[in-house]
């Protein structure tokens, strides 16, 4: 075997061996197939939301007589 | 020559069992792995940025009645034992405290006799808000703490019930502001409404007997048992509780 055999042969199976490493790597970094979407359990399902509840305004005075116990 | 050969070749296949060995541990096992561990951490550090530390206090609930009569019901759409008129008598709106709720229900405390009393009403007959004010009176102390949040943000002096007209204890809540027609007269500038009432008066100056938080013109009272149930403070407190309390502040008698 020749010396550019042997040189032929080295860089072919460095070769292979970095696409056989970044192959993997390539594809694990491939998004994973999503779940399949099945109905949510009754007690899953979101209800109808509530009105939001918002801050009380302050109390608007009435001009009038109290009629406390003082 | 062929012998040297072999070896080269030996040592490549070798050196692609060895990478390749060393590419599928890291890349099919290690990486999902590593992504799965780091991903919790990750939301971790964000649940502890987002939450400060102390924990907000739940805020009381206020019910406003958006419907000219609510019917006060002895269950979640049981019998109907009593209505109150929105407005109420003074023109006010009807406020409620929110005690316990249920779908399509709301249970409250009543302005009402007997003191604490509560019902039943329909949550789609009034409006829901929230504060972060309330009041705390000590009796013995003849102290106001305004609280908000949970934390005491002022104290003030008051004057309380004598022994003769107790201020009743219990928690109760604001039910209307009143500005009287004279600033410097026995009420001060305000007088609020609680949905207490005296349990040694029937009725007080043609009204039913209903307990007030209210100024005064007589702040040396401040501090003693003065009253006829009615709490006092200062006229300067009153006016700075009557620009920010919403109705349906709860009030905690001690």
């Amino acid at each position: 075997m020749s010396s550019k055999a042997v040189f032929s042969t080295a860089v072919a199976a460095i070769l292979g061996a970095t696409m056989l490493i970044t192959g993997p790597s390539f594809a694990a970094s491939t998004p994973a197939p999503a779940p399949a979407t099945t109905k949510p359990a009754a007690a899953d399902r979101p209800v109808a939301k509530a009105p939001a509840e918002t801050r009380a305004p302050r109390a608007v005075p009435i001009r009038t007589k109290p009629r406390f116990t003082g | 020559m062929h012998d040297h050969g072999r070896a080269v070749g030996l040592f490549c296949t070798a050196l692609t069992i060895a990478l390749l060995g060393s590419g599928c541990g890291s890349s099919a096992a290690d990486q999902p792995e590593s992504r799965l561990g780091t991903q919790p951490t990750a939301q971790l550090q964000i649940s502890s940025t987002a939450d400060p530390g102390r924990s907000r206090p739940a805020a009381s609930r206020i019910a406003t009645a958006q419907v000219a009569q609510v019917n006060i019901h002895r269950t979640p759409g049981g019998e109907v034992r009593s209505s109150l008129p929105n407005p109420t008598a003074i023109g006010a709106p009807l406020t409620f405290l929110v005690l316990e709720s249920r779908p399509g229900w709301l249970r409250v405390q009543l302005p009402a006799r007997p003191n604490g009393s509560s019902g039943w009403i329909a949550g789609s007959d009034v409006r829901l808000s929230t504060t972060q004010y309330r009041l705390v009176i000590s009796m013995s102390r003849h102290q106001l703490d305004v609280m908000y949040e949970g934390r005491r943000i002022a104290r003030h002096k008051v004057g309380v019930g004598k022994v003769a007209t107790p201020t009743p204890k219990g928690t109760y809540y604001l039910t209307e502001l009143i500005q009287p027609p004279d600033p410097d007269g026995a009420y001060g500038p305000y007088a609020f409404g609680l949905s207490a009432f005296s349990t040694s008066l029937k009725s007080f100056a043609g009204g039913p007997g209903q307990l007030g938080l209210h100024g005064t013109d007589a702040p040396h009272g401040l501090g003693h048992d003065v009253s006829h149930g009615c709490l006092r403070v200062a006229n300067t407190v009153i006016t700075h509780l009557a620009d920010r309390l919403p109705l349906g502040t709860p009030v905690e008698i001690q």
